[in-house]
């Protein structure tokens, strides 16, 4: 990068750390600095939830993504208005009726303590090692681009988001959410205009996705019900809304954000900000990757997009083989930019006929392209042993650090750092809040001040932020541990989702019956997952509707909860009557 | 069915009947135009997608 680039990036995130801390005043308490005493506008609160989501991943990735497979991902997001709803009916007012600190306090009110600590063991379990995985990934992709040690930009990416958050609690963490949104959104807009003006003169954006589309770039919909594709209109509008309703009304990360918002209606604002507006953002990310996809097309493109995977191959015995193919694509690239121009003339002229003709040349084109390239990532793994290597998410970083000028492409090195701090920071405090709302005030010192507990939580934070660090650091050597935690991870999102529909829809459930539940529901999972192809998104629904189902049967035989079990779960629907009528 | 609604918000009604009462009556204009900025989007990205194929 230019010293201009690296004094942007030094700037700007000395201004992110700097304005979180100064969030320190406002938090004098404990409530202050888990729910920042109840005060965030909705606009904001709403932004946060969609900044925790927004992380560098799919920044990177999703972009890649586009690039590489088109639109077509963008189905996943179908059922995410209507999961906003249901949550926005049930769960939300709820919780902050309640006056509960994290989701699962409830789950005590409700069945009681044994069900509260395993699914509060399970969130730290999974967003533990999910903070390993939102560092790695750009940790690796960075240092590579800037030609840093792995542990240097890992530590660049999680230091800040330890500081500010141990300092500012929650209030810094959304406003900083805030300020990472704006950033990216405009980095988005900023790479498509690049993109667009990199275009040969006289073409613009309808040329351009007419050339993506040709090339099969431009399909959104598959209507194909097909249970091993995750990504099909129905996995989207059906089996994504229960991982949705899963993961915005369990999961504490994002059910802290809206407990901040100052009543239950602005509450819910802040989640229908993500129903309204997340298909759009998304849709903008996957266009950023199809026009660089067409940007690709007619400007010089490398045959892999990480020099350094292409410098291994260099120095190995594949090294002759790699130039043959590297001849054998510039061959093919020049003939589909070929194919490209003519598709533009043909379109210029009006004519169908040579359109479709043209059409069909360039999806033949392409097609050749993307076997030479599939064969150098094959070499590229050969050579190197990586056997997941993939040069999709080095496309963005690439397109950013050759294309962007001076200065821009600090700012959007920047944004991509910000998307993985601002993901890490909400996971460190949301990781602190049920550390010690869950366990040390639960188990360890029920009676303390708030001074006490501020302390806790601070401290609470510091050694998230520590195991944070280390997980980054050698994110390297645990990834393949990194992965099989996730996918654990993967296996109870379902079932905790279950657990919720019982506490909340089945009056009649037990504690037992949502404990039980809860193993069967992780065990039916599990057995998916190792001996059916059905897709994740559907692995959701199996676990939620066996969680339910032994649940209500559990409870049936199993006698009814304590009065005093009762009376809380009396009290916290009374709650949600009163304040929501 | 609203007539039903406005009587559970106003006389008492209990169990399952106040509790789906509750949901519609909450499920306002707000909610209504969720859903009809998610057809449109869905309306919007079929559009873009017949246009370029």
């Amino acid at each position: 990068m230019h010293p201009i680039d690296w004094g942007v990036l030094a700037v700007l995130l000395a201004w992110i750390v700097w304005d979180g801390v100064k969030r320190k005043r406002d938090t004098t308490g404990i409530e202050g600095y888990f729910l920042a005493n109840r005060r965030i506008p909705w606009w904001a609160a709403g932004l946060s939830v969609m900044a925790t989501q927004l992380s560098a991943i799919t920044m990177i990735g999703t972009t890649g993504q586009g690039y590489v497979d088109g639109l077509r991902f963008v189905q996943f997001y179908f059922g995410l208005p209507l999961a906003m709803l249901i949550l926005s009916v049930t769960l939300v007012p709820l919780f902050y009726n309640s006056g509960v600190y994290t989701a699962y306090e409830y789950l005590e009110r409700r069945f009681d303590a044994k069900t509260r600590s395993f699914t509060s063991l399970l969130f730290l379990l999974s967003r533990g090692m999910s903070v390993g995985a939102v560092v790695a990934a750009p940790a690796v992709v960075l240092s590579l681009v800037f030609g840093l040690p792995l542990t240097a930009t890992a530590l660049l990416i999680t230091l800040p988001a330890v500081v500010y958050t141990m300092v500012g609690g929650v209030e810094a963490v959304q406003w900083t959410d805030v300020k990472t949104m704006a950033l990216i959104v405009t980095g988005v807009f900023v790479m498509i205009g690049v993109a667009v003006l990199g275009l040969p003169e006289g073409m613009g954006v309808t040329d351009g996705l007419s050339v993506a589309a040709a090339a099969g770039r431009m399909r959104v919909f598959d209507f194909s019900f097909d249970l091993t594709n995750p990504y099909t209109f129905w996995s989207g509008t059906l089996a994504a809304v229960f991982l949705f309703c899963s993961y915005f009304g369990t999961d504490q990360s994002q059910v802290q954000r809206y407990l901040t918002a100052r009543s239950v209606s602005e509450a819910r604002s802040s989640l229908l900000i993500s129903a309204y507006w997340k298909i759009p953002l998304q849709l903008l990310v996957l266009l950023l990757g199809v026009l660089v996809f067409a940007f690709y097309t007619f400007n010089p493109a490398p045959m892999i997009f990480s020099t350094r995977a292409e410098q291994l191959v260099a120095g190995s015995s594949a090294a002759g083989t790699y130039a043959a193919l590297n001849g054998e694509y510039e061959t093919a690239f020049h003939v589909r930019r070929q194919a490209a121009e003519q598709l533009v003339r043909a379109r210029d002229t009006g004519d169908p006929a040579a359109e479709q003709t043209a059409r069909a040349e360039l999806l033949a084109r392409d097609r050749e392209v993307t076997e030479i390239r599939g064969r150098a990532q094959a070499a590229v793994r050969e050579a190197t042993g990586e056997g997941s290597f993939n040069d999709v998410n080095y496309i963005i970083p690439s397109f950013i650090l050759n294309e962007l000028p001076v200065g821009l492409a600090g700012l959007l090195v920047v944004a991509i750092m910000l998307a993985a701090t601002s993901t890490i920071a909400g996971e460190l405090n949301s990781l602190a809040t049920v550390s010690v709302i869950d366990f040390y005030r639960r188990w360890a010192r029920p009676v303390g001040s708030d001074a006490h507990y501020l302390t806790v939580a601070r401290i609470a934070t510091g050694l998230w932020g520590l195991f944070a660090c280390a997980v980054a650091v050698w994110a390297a050597e645990l990834g393949s541990l990194i992965e099989v935690v996730n996918r654990f991870g993967s296996f109870f999102y379902g079932s905790i989702l279950g657990v919720f529909i019982l506490a909340f829809g089945v009056p009649r459930a037990t504690g037992t019956g949502a404990f039980v539940g809860l193993f069967a529901g992780m065990g039916a999972v599990a057995w998916t997952a190792s001996f059916t192809p059905v897709a994740f998104l559907w692995h959701n629904v199996t676990g939620a509707v066996v969680v339910v189902v032994v649940g209500m049967l559990v409870s049936i035989v199993t006698p009814g909860a304590p009065r005093g079990e009762r009376s809380a779960h009396a009290r916290t629907h009374e709650d949600v009557s009163i304040h929501s009528g | 069915m609203w007539g039903e609604i406005r009587k559970c918000r106003t006389e008492a009604c209990s169990g399952l009947e106040k509790k789906v009462a509750g949901y519609i009556d909450r499920m306002n204009r707000t909610y209504l135009k969720v859903l009809g900025f998610l057809f449109v989007q869905l309306a919007l990205l079929w559009w873009l997608q017949q246009a370029f194929l």
